[in-house]
């Protein structure tokens, strides 16, 4: 595929086109009172390709982790369909729903919040082990001590609790809970973003290495661009519900087709002072609307640098449509960006 | 793995393994006020106990000593208006105090855990339903709700139990609920959905280990109000019927003649009085050990 | 240069906890010149936010400066009464923090929160309304007039900390002190903060001390930056040559660690090994030495001071970078490895 060729990294190929994870047309709203909804998530279709590191950046509220917990089907979605593979998991329910956990497994992003603090470190990283009744007894120790070394820590902490732990030590116990499966897909939800930066450094070093060492595939969320491109085979770029750019990680940067990816990387400052100060920022005015009552058109014509309103930015909501080869962007006036 | 195996963490941060349970117990100790309550509780089940087998004097028997007669060397608390044993009442009475006060607390967790996990748990419908029956149950006097029960009931213990619990249950469901709600939200639930746990082990496996520390604070602090309730009924007279003593009724019964027997009314008022600091103190100290924001 | 504006000498806050005694800040000392922007950048634990609370003696408890100097205008800081610091604090130093949500009263309107601050100080009232409306101007937050009447929870989380910023500039301070005022703001919102800092210290003068935990903000908006680990300076000089020649280790790693948004190739990140230390129990010697790829023998036993290793740069390292290049060739690492350049220390069980 063409991004693996151009990275000239050692990350794993993905290997051709194939979709492990397909979305389509996928809505989620939310009850907001008064009968009026928050349109979290509004009408998305993307795939996540085999082997791939797909990354999703946005600033808050712009519906990464909903569609996060859609991917993994947590929360139902509002109309759309998600396929893992040749299976519409949208259809399924209840137990025929939870066996495909096993598939797809999810780092959360707070190391303090998503390990039960009344269960030893063992008994976290088994609990996938004992929900699916994979391994019992000696073994399931064994697998226990196995997934702690694979992770990086001590195997003899299965019986400690997790208050024991630094940041990025839970991190890594949360990552082990998530490999106990032998998961396809793995949801990273800002898995990096509650952590120090010399922390956060091992921590996506680590991740990388299980990739390549389990074929595992990544959908990875967070709201730095500066980690996700670094990270990321593809990037995709949400707005306020919308996808408005996909593009592989070097042209985001080198090219990107939306004003607002454009302005988000601007916005990241470089730690280099010569660099930084020779940068200019693509000033975004005003602030991100309501997502309960989102703008006409194109969503992000409120605030975009570039929009020729009211025709057609105010009024025609612009496709997400294949600007160049494998890159596609949601804008009326993409080759201005 | 040789590249995340050389990141290998030998040492966690804290350097002894300590579980948040030893870890209250340990704060717990420091409470002097707590640790003496817990020392006169173990004391009076023991007496309550031992009392099943031995008293100084029957219960019921009439006529051991003068009736109104003050403390003396065979009588050490005195004697009521039919000339039985006051101490020896007064230590069966802690045998229905203790069953009134730890039964009903029994039924209310019995009870208000399971509803309140599953209104917190599955909101909706459910939640709506056990919120409004809640507030019928508040909205209904106390008093009114247990006089009708035992009306229709008969005043047995175990129906004063169950009178006390219809009147006593909506506190425990609401906190259970409250707590569910809250952490049904946290990550480490969403992770164990994510990890494949059924509803089940969630409710059971992580909320309810979760919520435990409030749950016995509250159970704590619901005892004494059930033997001061239970205390109550009997002094009005629908309580425990004699001859079975209970501390309510001994006062009731020694009101009468506070005048000329003051011991009557003072010995079940001082053991109710003592019992209820004593749980309550003990409460406030698992409520200081249990609460992790008191941790330092 | 001109004369400091704010010397710290030897400055020492600790924490008595049940574990013993945390020594939050061990021994700071730095100066601030007028007009400049300083920034202090270090991880969680290493002691930047607290030796800014401690400028201004507002450490909470069981905190307490334990010792050292902090010199503003010939009186020391630190031996004011509480009445003396108050007029100091927001008057002469003002300081906005992390989250303008808690900063920021719920129940009075914002522009009254911004009066306050110069009715605080001896303003009359009927001026500090139209100086209000001024800096609400000053800060660019739009349509200020009716801004004035809003309660806090009606504004976005970057209008909330413009309007923390006009109220630390309420009174002119000479100083404002800036607690990671954009951490807790999306990237945009945070340039748009940034670049509203640089000029407000453009144009009035008024000195930033920009506390952070991202490099990229100290190099876009600071002049010189001192760089803190486990309560200590470690690494201090001009911005430009920080970046350019870091000369702690800890500095390089960091640096290093940090994935840009402008690579244009993927490079595996340098991510140093090991946690921050545990401040009950510092390591001995050098405090880095555990997470050190380039440690000598020295390192574990003897605590190196600040020296001077460039032109206006001090770094507190037995090593330095550019020996360490010479001698064990450290751009070739891949993955820094504590011990490199040593044999492990017995008493780390590695």
């Amino acid at each position: 595929m063409a991004e693996a060729a151009v990275k000239g990294t050692p990350a794993p190929a993905p290997s051709g086109a194939k979709s492990l994870v397909r979305v389509e047309n996928v809505v989620k709203h939310f009850p907001a009172g008064l009968g009026t909804h928050v349109h979290a998530v509004d009408g998305v279709s993307f795939d996540i390709r085999e082997g791939e590191t797909l990354g999703l950046v946005g600033e808050s509220g712009c519906g990464k982790s909903t569609l996060a917990r859609l991917v993994t089907q947590l929360i139902p979605v509002t109309s759309g369909k998600v396929f893992f593979g040749d299976v519409e998991l949208t259809k399924l329910r209840g137990e025929k729903l939870r066996q495909y956990r096993r598939q797809l497994q999810m780092i959360f992003q707070d190391p303090f919040a998503s390990l039960d603090p009344r269960m030893t470190v063992g008994d976290i990283i088994a609990e996938p082990l004992d929900n699916f009744r994979i391994v019992r007894g000696r073994k399931r120790n064994q697998r226990v001590q196995e997934l702690l070394k694979i992770v990086g820590l001590n195997p003899n902490f299965n019986n400690r609790y997790p208050h024991e732990f630094s940041g990025g030590q839970r991190q890594r116990i949360g990552i082990a809970r998530a490999l106990a499966l032998n998961p396809k897909l793995v949801v990273c939800d800002e898995a990096i973003s509650a952590l120090d930066v010399s922390i956060q450094a091992q921590i996506v070093n680590l991740l990388e290495d299980l990739q390549r060492e389990f074929r595992l595939t990544y959908l990875f969320i967070a709201h730095d661009l500066s980690v996700v491109r670094h990270i990321s085979d593809r990037v995709m770029v949400m707005y306020l519900g919308k996808i408005v750019e996909i593009a592989d990680s070097v042209e985001t940067y080198s090219s990107p087709k939306h004003p607002y990816t454009k302005a988000l990387l601007s916005a990241i400052p470089v730690p280099d002072p010569k660099v930084q100060r020779g940068r200019r920022l693509v000033e975004l005015t005003g602030e991100i609307p309501s997502p309960i009552n989102p703008p006409s058109g194109c969503r992000f014509h409120t605030r975009c640098p570039i929009a020729r309103l009211p025709t057609p930015c105010a009024e025609t909501e612009p496709p997400l449509e294949e600007k160049r080869r494998d890159h596609l962007a949601a804008c009326h006036f993409s080759s201005d960006v | 793995m040789a590249a995340t195996a050389a990141a290998v963490v030998t040492r966690p941060i804290a350097p002894e393994q300590a579980s948040l349970w030893s870890d209250a117990w340990r704060r717990l100790r420091r409470n002097r006020m707590a640790l003496i309550s817990a020392v006169y509780l173990t004391l009076l089940v023991v007496v309550a106990i031992v009392a099943i087998f031995k008293t100084p004097y029957s219960y019921r028997a009439v006529g051991v000593a003068l009736p109104y007669s003050g403390p003396s060397a065979a009588n050490w608390l005195g004697a009521d208006i039919l000339g039985r044993d006051v101490l020896s009442r007064l230590l069966v009475g802690a045998q229905i105090s203790l069953i009134v006060g730890v039964g009903t607390q029994v039924l209310v967790l019995a009870v208000g855990v399971p509803i309140g996990l599953i209104a917190g748990y599955y909101k909706g419908v459910a939640d709506s339903v056990v919120s409004f029956i809640i507030n019928v149950f508040y909205g209904i006097p106390d008093l009114l709700v247990a006089m009708i029960l035992l009306l229709l009931l008969g005043p047995s213990l175990n129906n004063i139990i169950i009178a006390i619990v219809a009147t006593r249950w909506m506190d425990m469901t609401r906190l259970v609920r409250g707590q569910t709600l809250a952490l049904r939200e946290r990550e480490f639930i969403e992770a164990a959905r994510a990890s494949g746990a059924k509803p089940l082990k969630i409710l059971f496996g992580h909320i309810l280990p979760n919520a435990l520390g409030p749950i016995i604070v509250q159970a704590t602090f619901g005892v004494p109000a059930a033997i001061l309730f239970e205390a109550f009924l009997s002094f009005l007279g629908i309580g425990v019927q004699p001859p079975t003593p209970s501390w309510g009724s001994m006062a009731s019964d020694g009101l009468a003649a506070i005048r000329i027997a003051p011991h009557m009314v003072l010995a079940p008022s001082i053991a109710l009085s003592l019992t209820l600091m004593a749980f309550n103190f003990l409460g406030d100290g698992l409520r200081d050990a249990l609460d992790p924001r008191s941790r330092r | 240069m001109a004369n400091p504006i704010l010397q710290v000498r030897d400055l020492r806050t600790q924490f008595a906890t049940e574990g013993g005694i945390v020594k939050a800040v061990d021994g700071v000392s730095f100066e601030l010149y007028p007009g400049e922007s300083l920034g202090i950048v270090g991880e969680s634990g290493s002691g930047k936010s607290m030796t800014a609370l401690s400028l201004l003696r507002l450490v909470p408890e069981p905190g307490r400066v334990v010792g050292g100097q902090v010199l503003f205008r010939d009186q020391d800081l630190l031996q004011l009464t509480s009445e003396e610091i108050r007029e100091i604090r927001g008057r002469d130093i003002a300081m906005i923090f992390q989250d303008p949500q808690s900063s920021l009263n719920p129940v009075l309107r914002t522009g009254f929160q911004v009066d306050e601050a110069m009715l605080a100080h001896g303003k009359p009232k009927n001026q500090a309304r139209a100086r209000t409306l001024e800096l609400l101007k000053k800060v660019r937050i739009p349509a200020a007039e009716s801004r004035y009447k809003d309660f806090p929870h009606q504004l976005s989380g970057g209008m909330r900390q413009r309007a923390m910023i006009a109220m630390g500039l309420a009174n002119a301070p000479a100083i404002l002190i800036a607690d990671e005022p954009t951490t807790a703001l999306d990237v945009t919102v945070q340039a748009q903060i940034l670049e509203l800092l640089a000029d407000l210290n453009r144009e009035l003068g008024t000195a930033i001390i920009m506390i952070t935990h991202n490099m990229g903000v100290v190099a876009g908006l600071c002049t010189r930056v001192l760089v803190m680990y486990a309560g200590e300076i470690v690494e201090q000089g001009p911005v430009e040559q920080i970046f350019a020649n870091p000369q702690h280790p800890y500095t390089w790693s960091l640096l290093k660690s940090m994935p840009r948004v402008d690579a244009l190739r993927h490079e595996r990140l340098r991510s140093i090994e090991g946690m921050a230390p545990d401040l009950l129990r510092p390591p001995s010697g050098c405090r880095f030495h555990p997470r050190c790829p380039f440690r000598i023998d020295k390192c574990f036993t003897n605590e190196p001071q600040l020296e001077e290793v460039g032109p206006g740069q001090r770094a507190a390292c037995w090593v330095t970078m550019d020996r360490a290049r010479k001698e064990m060739g450290a751009d070739e690492l891949k993955d820094i490895r504590p011990g490199a350049g040593s044999n492990v220390h017995p008493g780390e069980d590695r």
